[in-house]
């Protein structure tokens, strides 16, 4: 019912704390005891194996958020919707398969 | 005004969970607990809170200090949406409330990610392509874990679930949706072993001290609690049974669920990234999918 009062709650904890982190600055950490300390920056090659599963993971994303109202209203339709989803389900396994056989998985 | 007790109801369920969640994972993880650990930890707490987080010259600024208010913000609202009894007040009843839940779940991700790649150091952008390989793993199969739930309750309220588990627990029929829940609460909630972005050497909190690292610390904490109640309030009922008051049912339940998961991360070795890509998409996907096929034949039967 309430959705007012996601906003206000969190504008508020943001910024109360970001104004933490502003404010705590009485007394720092020496760099001593730093952990890690700094090494070089973040420009070294880095390897992002799961390009592909990201892709893939858009399509499945989206199939999830179809999923909800289907759910919501699955006992009102009836044997319809159960296969209605049993037809997505399948194309989208078809689809999973595919993209196993192709190497998507392959890390 | 009923922003404003809404507001408390999650900021206080934030405050009590997170300390409970992390008493109880301390005493599992250390095995012996006394006291004198508890004064030990919550001093070190508020010395971490006083000191101030300077981060370094080459730091993404915006980032590297964005990172840990997005991080409590998300957890504090994504606790808006759970139940913890059914007085007036308790689990603000937004009509899509598990939708909601699984949406802000997600920006904790985007908060480590902005923590480990604004650090501008090699080790924290590892942590952070480590956190979008896990967000990529384990949001699909949690969304279809809890559709299973949802299906049976007919209705994305989280106090609808509670209510249409009065005969029978979800858990208890739809015993792989639990499964899928909780495996793919661990990654969702970067606890061990699923917890490579906060790894020695892809570590998302390098360079990150004081405050700031308390403050994402803590919203680790309470991600995790919550995940851990709204497994406890979609499939085993949530406040709902005898005898005791609901709180304390809640409450018992949750604490069950999170000593599960806090001996299981102790008990099994961190996975790695193909590892847990490899588990995801190659059985935690195609089971959740199949999850929801069984529960969609069993409700067919059943009406």
């Amino acid at each position: 019912m309430d959705y007012r009062a996601a906003f206000p709650l969190a504008f508020g904890v943001f910024a109360i704390g970001a104004l933490w982190l502003v404010l705590s600055a009485r007394k720092a950490y020496p760099r001593s005891e730093r952990a890690g300390g700094q090494r070089g920056t973040a420009w070294v090659q880095a390897d992002v194996p799961y390009a592909v599963i990201a892709l893939l993971f858009l399509a499945f994303d989206m199939e999830m958020i179809y999923m909800f109202p289907w759910a919501v209203a699955y006992l009102r339709v009836g044997m319809v919707a159960f296969w209605d989803m049993f037809v997505f389900a399948a194309i989208l396994f078809v689809g999973l398969v595919y993209a196993w056989k192709r190497g998507a998985f392959e890390l | 005004m009923n922003v404003l007790t809404n507001a408390a109801y999650a900021l206080l369920l934030f405050a009590i969970g997170t300390f409970l969640t992390a008493t109880l994972d301390t005493a599992i993880r250390e095995r012996v607990w006394h006291p004198k650990r508890l004064v030990q930890n919550i001093s070190q707490l508020v010395d971490a809170l006083l000191r101030s987080d300077p981060g370094h010259k080459r730091i993404d600024r915006v980032l590297f200090f964005g990172a840990a208010p997005l991080a409590v913000a998300a957890v504090s609202v994504a606790l808006l949406v759970v139940p913890v009894g059914n007085w007036g007040l308790a689990g603000p009843s937004l009509k899509v409330g598990v939708f909601f839940y699984l949406v802000v779940l997600d920006f904790l991700a985007v908060a480590l990610l902005m923590a480990g790649w604004g650090a501008n150091h090699k080790f924290g952008t590892e942590g952070a392509f480590a956190v979008v390989a896990q967000l990529v793993s384990y949001v699909v199969p949690l969304g279809f874990a809890v559709t299973g739930a949802v299906m049976a309750a007919q209705s994305l309220a989280a106090t609808a679930a509670v209510q249409a588990q009065k005969g029978l627990w979800f858990g208890l029929w739809q015993p792989l949706g639990l499964a899928i829940y909780l495996v793919a609460t661990f990654g969702q909630t970067f606890r061990p072993p699923a917890d490579l972005p906060l790894s020695e050497d892809s570590n998302v909190l390098i360079e990150h001290h004081g405050a700031g690292e308390a403050l994402l610390r803590i919203a680790l904490y309470g991600i995790w609690f919550s995940a851990a109640a709204m497994g406890a309030t979609l499939f085993l009922g949530g406040w709902r049974g005898p005898w005791l008051p609901g709180p304390l049912w809640f409450v018992v339940k949750t604490a069950a669920l999170l000593a599960l998961m806090s001996w299981a991360g102790k008990r099994y070795r961190r996975l790695t990234l193909k590892q847990m890509l490899r588990g995801a998409w190659l059985i935690l996907i195609p089971a959740s999918i199949v999850n929801v096929i069984i529960v969609g034949l069993i409700l067919m039967v059943k009406r």
